[in-house]
């Protein structure tokens, strides 16, 4: 006997290891950006200032109104914090909604959005912004316009379950579906926009573009809920994930339903991308390469992937967000643009040095 | 035989109904005229009779100046886009590709967008009528230029093709977003227009290099057609037969985006028809290239 | 069927969760004010509550009137106009406010900002407050915006403004000045109160901001919750109004807000003039010009706008309203074509009202010139004839001015050069020779 027993369960427990330190690494890393994002933006703060104003705060010792001191209290308080608090959320939730997805939909070009959520979330912003139309009544505040992108986002997802029945329900004609629904809601939006004039063109597109700037503590609440009920749906289903890389017959024999399965992650994680998307517009990029860069790393357990893929995404989103904060240019740029100009080369650089093929 | 006969009888029909769309065309644009006025239009001007009064000028420069190059460009470009598609889907093996699915679309759209909004041109000696058409058609080469380059010191996949692409994809298009966030409205509203794709902008100086394209697509691809099935078969199956993968991937994803990027410089990216035509092309031809 | 009970319910939670997010957020909806006062304030040169008398300002007349009022046991309901401290009664309280206005102690006034509240496109009286008398302020700079704070000579006080790269040169000393006026991004109309480097969080502080001035347009300052919650007031004018109340009330208000009355009744004593030559001297002609107005190179302008209020007000239709164009204001001409096509729309100008450099002289007129008209010139029936360019920021009344000339054989250029100067002369930092100038270009 060359390998005792004892000798494989230390390798793999420092295999196991290996992931959870990795998750230890992205969680510790989230918490060091959260306190050095509370000191980065317009207003001049020093690190010390911003961490004892939030302290305080948090305390119960909140400046008053009259006070030196409310100001900037109310700066890292009312932005910089919920704005932190949003980017670790929505990190973490588009990250396990890609890794899910690519999981079920066994395509490596997979995100969260590929079920139509984020046309069916900008059509639902155009009706507001250009028709000036809401389902709140109440001509085009912000509140009508993402009332009405979460009503309009779910449309394709209703779309693509109500014709569940109709058609077989493999990962490529799901996938078609999404793209399909996807087309045909972008293409209403086109018309709205291609008809109407450039100021109301720009602030449909200025609320399309994924930025936190805009975040405050109205949008953290509703956003955190939906994203922990949506992590805590799909982590305990991750065994059953794990299978679905099996063909949906040979997945049969060992237990299970792929379909039904499939149904529920898919709604699940078109859920958390669409609340994201009305707060905040669409964030790219996060869905789609987190997961493989975490692949990458772990492999694509997804008892590790789903909880490593939150804890770098929120790392990641976070400090990128930061980035676009302290960069000193007179413009402003979306998290977005920083995520994918980051995201980009470090995923072609993983893909041209990686030796084993992981799709 | 039969069989093929069919497909030779389908294609020439599309041809058919292309045409006679095309001379429809001729009639149809937004100066409200009718049907004989526009053919009298043209028929004149092909006799070489000119237009006396103004208003007579004006509509000869409509319908022989702008509506007839735009009818011949939708023919011609709504070819490139599909065969362009077409040889795509093949050599990726996957139906969702189309002629922009490695990032032709966000290189151009970033070289647009760099003119509009910000005024740069890559060929500055150009002069500024030109300055839109050569930064897109340079931009969209470089996503070739990539793939070309890494494919010579890395093994090509399929896969491993679409992931570069969409590397590429993603840093044109949030290069776009920087310059469109922050851009001007009516440089937004300009710019989302040609990312909509659209034949307004074409004239007869458009026409000579669309025709190249059309006719370099055409030709080259249908040399090639039998190289592209079977590399649509698989690597293995393809090496088993002699032929190099890789290699004709690389060359295909070349000529794919000079002729698509031919064509989109002058219109925008018009989405859907070069993923959708060559699937419903296939429904009456079948998958032989 | 049990996979599609299960769906069913997944979807019926998502249907039930959106309609609780619907209804709670008709519970937080705060409508503003759009009140009830707006008939009195249609006449009130000066909209702003204690503002009794209607004049363009607040003083002995004033008090004296509403002391009155209170001894003979008047209501707020009664005179709305006369509750200067909008606390719903008319007491010692409001003439002691009004006393502090007059001798420029600080407090708080009440005020009407013009504002399309309810996003239909017309300007609406939105009641707020605003601390009083301002000393450091910030702005949204459009062109017009710009020349407003000009004329009423504000100066000093505008610490921060965000614009775009259209704004005229003969700014670069004032509020183009980085050094002066620090600059809070690239749009016109809206400026980022926390974010990355442009936005205006550090201004603020740094220099004790207290108010941000914007323009009546919904699109304009749509954050204007975030600046109110920080302290800095919101103030909204029509700077590109063609109409001589609302200009009134915009020079009287940043008059009375910034301490310096005196200039402000100078400027609204000269537009008064000025609107009423215009008037008088268009309105002896035949309104039958028709015309059409373009901002945007190869656009048509449409509908109502602040270009098309121009042409409008000089006595000209717009041949264009006839047509339906699908809500846009800008039309494109080279997609419709049918503008060209003298059966449907028939016009004699094509003005094109643009932003150049001409009070330094620096723009190549004759080539922008030809720019924007070359295309138009190809496919209309007049050609070049009837294509004017007149320069967009000139104050509005010489604006109008130049238009008119155009269209009237009997009002000449000279005419508009003289109304123009006078601006010039009497309210700007720098002498310039209008008359010298390319304010009007045409081949």
């Amino acid at each position: 006997m060359t390998e005792s027993f004892e000798q494989l369960k230390e390798q793999y427990s420092k295999y196991t290891l290996r992931k959870i330190l990795f998750i230890i690494v992205c969680i510790t890393l989230t918490v060091t950006m959260f306190w050095l994002s509370l000191a980065v933006g317009t207003r001049q703060l020093s690190l010390e200032e911003s961490l004892s104003l939030f302290i305080n705060h948090l305390i119960g010792n909140a400046p008053d109104p009259d006070s030196e001191l409310w100001y900037d209290d109310s700066i890292v308080w009312n932005f910089r914090v919920p704005r932190a608090l949003f980017a670790i959320i929505s990190g973490a939730g588009l990250s396990v909604a890609g890794a899910v997805m690519q999981s079920i939909m066994k395509n490596p070009l997979a995100d969260p959005y590929t079920t139509g959520v984020s046309s069916g979330a900008l059509l639902g912003a155009s009706i507001a912004i250009v028709l000036g139309f809401s389902l709140t009544g109440g001509g085009i505040d912000n509140m009508g316009i993402v009332v009405n992108a979460i009503v309009f986002a779910m449309l394709p997802v209703v779309a693509i379950v109500a014709m569940g029945p109709f058609f077989r329900q493999s990962p490529a004609s799901l996938i078609l579906a999404g793209v399909v629904v996807s087309f045909a809601f972008s293409s209403m939006s086109s018309l709205l926009l291609v008809t109407t004039d450039s100021s109301t063109l720009a602030r449909v597109y200025h609320w399309q573009v994924g930025t936190l700037s805009e975040v405050s503590w109205d949008a953290v609440l509703p956003v955190f809920i939906v994203e922990l009920v949506g992590i805590c749906i799909l982590f305990p289903l991750a065994n059953k994930i794990n299978l679905m890389a099996l063909d949906d017959k040979d997945a049969r024999s060992m237990g299970l339903d792929s379909e039904k399965l499939r149904m529920i992650c898919l709604v699940t994680l078109s859920v958390m991308a669409a609340i994201i998307i009305c707060y905040v517009g669409v964030i790219g990029f996060v869905g789609l390469v987190i997961p493989h860069i975490v692949r990458i790393i772990l492999g694509s357990d997804n008892k590790y992937l789903i909880p490593a893929s939150a804890a770098f995404g929120a790392a990641f989103l976070l400090t990128c967000d930061v980035i676009s904060r302290s960069l000193d240019v007179n413009a402003s740029i979306p998290v977005g643009v920083v995520t994918s100009f980051i995201g980009a080369p470090l995923l072609l650089l993983l893909i041209i040095k990686e030796k084993k093929n992981i799709w | 035989m039969k069989k093929a006969k069919r497909k030779y009888i389908w294609a020439a029909l599309f041809i058919v109904i292309t045409f006679i769309i095309a001379i429809y065309s001729l009639s149809v644009s937004t100066f409200t005229m009718s049907f004989e006025e526009a053919y009298q239009i043209l028929i004149n001007h092909i006799l070489g009779i000119e237009p006396t009064d103004r208003m007579d000028v004006i509509r000869d420069k409509i319908v022989v100046g702008l509506t007839a190059p735009r009818t011949i460009a939708a023919v011609l470009v709504g070819g490139i886009l599909a065969i362009d598609g077409a040889v795509m889907q093949s050599i990726t093996k996957n139906p969702l590709a189309d002629p922009f699915t490695i990032g032709i679309s966000s290189a151009a759209l970033f070289g647009t967008s760099l003119w509009i909004a910000l005024g740069i041109s890559i060929l500055p000696f150009f002069g500024s009528d030109m300055a839109l058409t050569s930064n897109a058609f340079l931009f969209a080469l470089i996503p070739a230029v990539a793939i070309v380059f890494v494919s010579s010191f890395k093994k090509m996949s399929p896969n491993m093709m679409i992931l570069i692409g969409i590397g590429m994809m993603y840093l044109f298009s949030a290069s776009t977003t920087f310059i469109k966030f922050n851009a001007s409205e009516e440089a937004l509203q300009e710019i989302y227009e040609w990312s909509l794709g659209t034949l307004s902008k074409v004239t007869w100086d458009c026409i000579l290099a669309l025709i190249f394209a059309f006719i370099l697509a055409l030709v080259a691809f249908m040399i090639a057609s039998n190289k592209i099935n079977i590399v649509s078969t698989g690597d293995n199956m393809a090496k088993s037969l002699g032929e190099n993968p890789v290699r004709i991937r690389v060359v295909c994803f070349v000529l794919v985006s000079i002729t698509t990027a031919i064509a989109v410089c002058y219109t925008g990216t018009i989405g859907f028809v070069g993923l959708v035509a060559p699937h419903i092309a296939r429904l009456f031809v079948g998958s032989d290239n | 069927m049990e996979m599609n009970k299960n769906t069913k319910i997944i979807i019926a939670v998502v249907v039930i969760l959106a309609i609780v997010v619907i209804v709670a957020a008709v519970f937080f909806l705060n409508p503003t004010d759009v009140t009830k006062d707006a008939k009195d304030m249609e006449n009130s040169e000066l909209k702003m509550f204690g503002n009794i008398n209607g004049d363009g300002f607040i003083d002995e007349k004033d008090t004296k009137i509403i002391k009155g009022l209170i001894d003979e046991g008047k209501t707020a309901t009664e005179f709305p106009l006369a509750d200067a401290n909008q606390d719903g009664k008319l007491s010692q309280a409001d003439i002691d406010l009004l006393n502090k206005v007059i001798k420029g102690e600080s407090c708080t006034i009440w005020h009407m900002n013009l504002h399309d509240v309810d996003g239909n496109g017309t300007m609406d009286y939105e009641k707020v407050s605003t601390k009083f008398p301002v000393t450091s302020m910030i702005c949204t700079g459009s062109s017009n915006t710009f020349m407003m704070l000009n004329l009423a000579g504000i100066f000093d006080e505008v610490k921060g403004a965000s614009y775009g790269s259209s704004i005229d040169n003969i700014f670069n000393d004032t509020y183009k000045n980085t050094e002066k006026v620090v600059k809070l991004g690239t749009s016109s109309q809206n400026i980022d109160f926390e974010d990355g480097k442009g936005a205006a969080s550090e201004v603020i502080k740094k220099e004790n901001v207290t108010m941000v001035l914007s323009d009546w347009n919904r699109t304009y300052l749509t954050n204007e919750d975030k600046f109110e919650a920080a302290g800095v007031d919101c103030v909204r004018l029509a700077a590109a109004s063609t109409d001589i109340k609302v200009m009134a009330h915009d020079y009287y208000m940043l008059g009375l807000l910034f301490q310096k009355q005196e200039r402000a009744g100078e400027v609204v004593e000269y537009l008064k003039e000025v609107m009423e030559k215009i008037e008088s001297a268009i309105g002896k002609e035949n309104k039958a010009v028709s015309a059409v107005v373009s901002s945007m190179t190869n656009y048509y302008s449409v509908g109502d706008s602040d270009y098309t209020a121009i042409i409008k007000f000089d006595g000209a239709t717009n041949p264009l309203d006839k047509g339906s164009w699908g809500g846009t204001t800008s039309i494109k001409v080279m997609d419709n074509l049918d503008v060209f096509n003298p059966d449907k729309y028939k016009y004699e100008y094509v003005i094109h009202l643009r932003a150049y450099n001409a009070y330094t002289g620096e723009a190549d007129v004759p080539k922008i010139y030809n720019d924007y008209t070359k295309t138009i010139a190809e496919y209309w029936e007049n050609g070049y004839d009837g294509q004017y360019l007149v320069n967009a920021n000139m104050p509005i009344p010489a604006r109008l001015a130049y238009v008119a000339s155009i269209f009237y054989d009997d009002i000449d250029k000279s005419w508009a050069d003289e109304i123009h100067q006078g601006f010039v002369d009497k309210f700007f930092t720098k002498s310039y020779n209008v008359s010298e100038q390319a304010f009007v270009f045409a081949e």
